[in-house]
């Protein structure tokens, strides 16, 4: 209830054939690079890779009001640490969670 | 969400369907061409942008620089071409300082034909990439959607029919670096003649091995607008002046003395 009511119609229909695709993008390269690694090292290769990412998202904890913590750990992980994209520049008008639904969220309280 | 925007779809797809007008902001009419020769490579484009059949830009620039010695000649959505060739020279330049070496011309291939193909051709930019790297001059092209080619001679836009057939009558194997210049003026030119999208000027870029890049900006200049037969400015003096009003004003600053601390 935080924006509102929210109509879901509009949230499920009539939207550009683009934007799922790229909400899910990260998502899906993800995978195909761990479905590779798989088929090329073995489940042990993903296995680890998720732990990592997993360990290092665990451990970070700059809450968002306090501004957007860099990441760094994370976009070496996830192989990012050169790239540039629109997401950098265009960072989104979303409000920041404050600090204790922030928490909430991430303790799945 | 961040990232390029979608806020504004559904409101447009409404307004449309409740008879609104759309506005159309491409400007796709282009010509630009490349040529390889024997230790380097060429660029060329027009500089007319159109926005349906407005003249938008008389004098208007398609050659982007993407890294010092790869240039890139941009046709479709002028926006898109600009902003992607941007993104794709601060990409690069981030790899090469990472990398510690040259970038090379295939690198900003492939940056740019993942990033269109991810955007499913929605980006409407339709690129020829040339330079010089470490592996000798290359010379690609790029459609929105991500297929890519090589050659040795290329054409890209409304007008490449046109600079396409001067290419397919004028090239040969061996070019020296003049003759693949006046090749690829003339392609433009030819462009710039028989395609009504295509206009003003040429704008050639030359990329050789061990050498820097130069922009001839308005290499050729067929185009330039005629004098006007009659002088229609005003002299001083002609309009009457019927009142002269002159006010004063005290002017008030302040003034922040910077204390020690």
């Amino acid at each position: 209830m935080r924006d509102g009511q929210l109509n879901i119609e509009s949230q499920l229909n009539g939207r550009h054939p683009l934007q799922a695709r790229l909400e899910n993008w990260e998502e899906t390269q993800m995978n195909m690079r761990m479905q590779n690694y798989k088929r090329t090292f073995g489940m042990g290769e993903p296995i680890r890779r998720t732990m990592e990412m997993q360990i290092v998202k665990e451990t970070t904890l700059m809450p968002a009001v306090v501004g957007t913590p860099a990441n760094i750990h994370l976009d070496i992980l996830k192989n990012k640490d050169l790239d540039v994209d629109w997401e950098d520049v265009y960072t989104g008008d979303d409000q920041p969670l404050d600090f204790h639904s922030e928490l909430e969220k991430r303790m799945g309280i | 969400m961040p990232g390029l925007s979608f806020s504004n779809y559904q409101r447009n797809a409404h307004l449309s369907a409740k008879g609104v007008k759309v506005p159309t902001a491409t400007s796709t009419g282009t010509t630009i061409v490349g040529c390889k020769f024997d230790g380097g490579v060429v660029i060329a484009a027009d500089t007319r942008a159109t926005s349906g059949d407005i003249v938008a830009d008389k004098n208007c620039e398609k050659l982007h620089r993407i890294a010092p010695h790869i240039w890139c000649a941009g046709a479709g959505t002028a926006a898109d071409t600009e902003m992607v060739t941007q993104l794709t020279a601060s990409n690069i330049e981030l790899h090469s300082l990472s990398a510690g070496r040259q970038p090379r011309v295939v690198t900003c291939l492939t940056m740019l034909k993942q990033h269109l193909f991810k955007y499913q051709g929605h980006i409407g930019a339709y690129l020829i990439v040339a330079g010089v790297d470490p592996t000798g001059p290359q010379l690609m092209s790029i459609h929105a959607h991500g297929s890519t080619d090589v050659g040795y001679y290329l054409a890209l836009g409304s007008g490449s029919m046109a600079a396409m057939a001067v290419l397919e009558a004028n090239w040969k194997q061996e070019l020296t670096k003049e003759e693949a210049i006046q090749l690829a003026s003339d392609a433009i030119e030819s462009g710039i003649w028989n395609d009504l999208g295509s206009g003003s000027n040429v704008d050639i870029c030359v990329m050789e091995q061990g050498k820097d890049a130069v922009l001839h900006r308005n290499y050729r200049t067929p185009n330039v607008r005629e004098q006007k037969q009659q002088s229609y400015k005003f002299p001083r003096g002609v309009t009457a002046v019927l009142d002269v009003k002159v006010r004063t004003f005290d002017v008030v600053s302040t003034e922040v003395v910077m204390g020690e601390a």
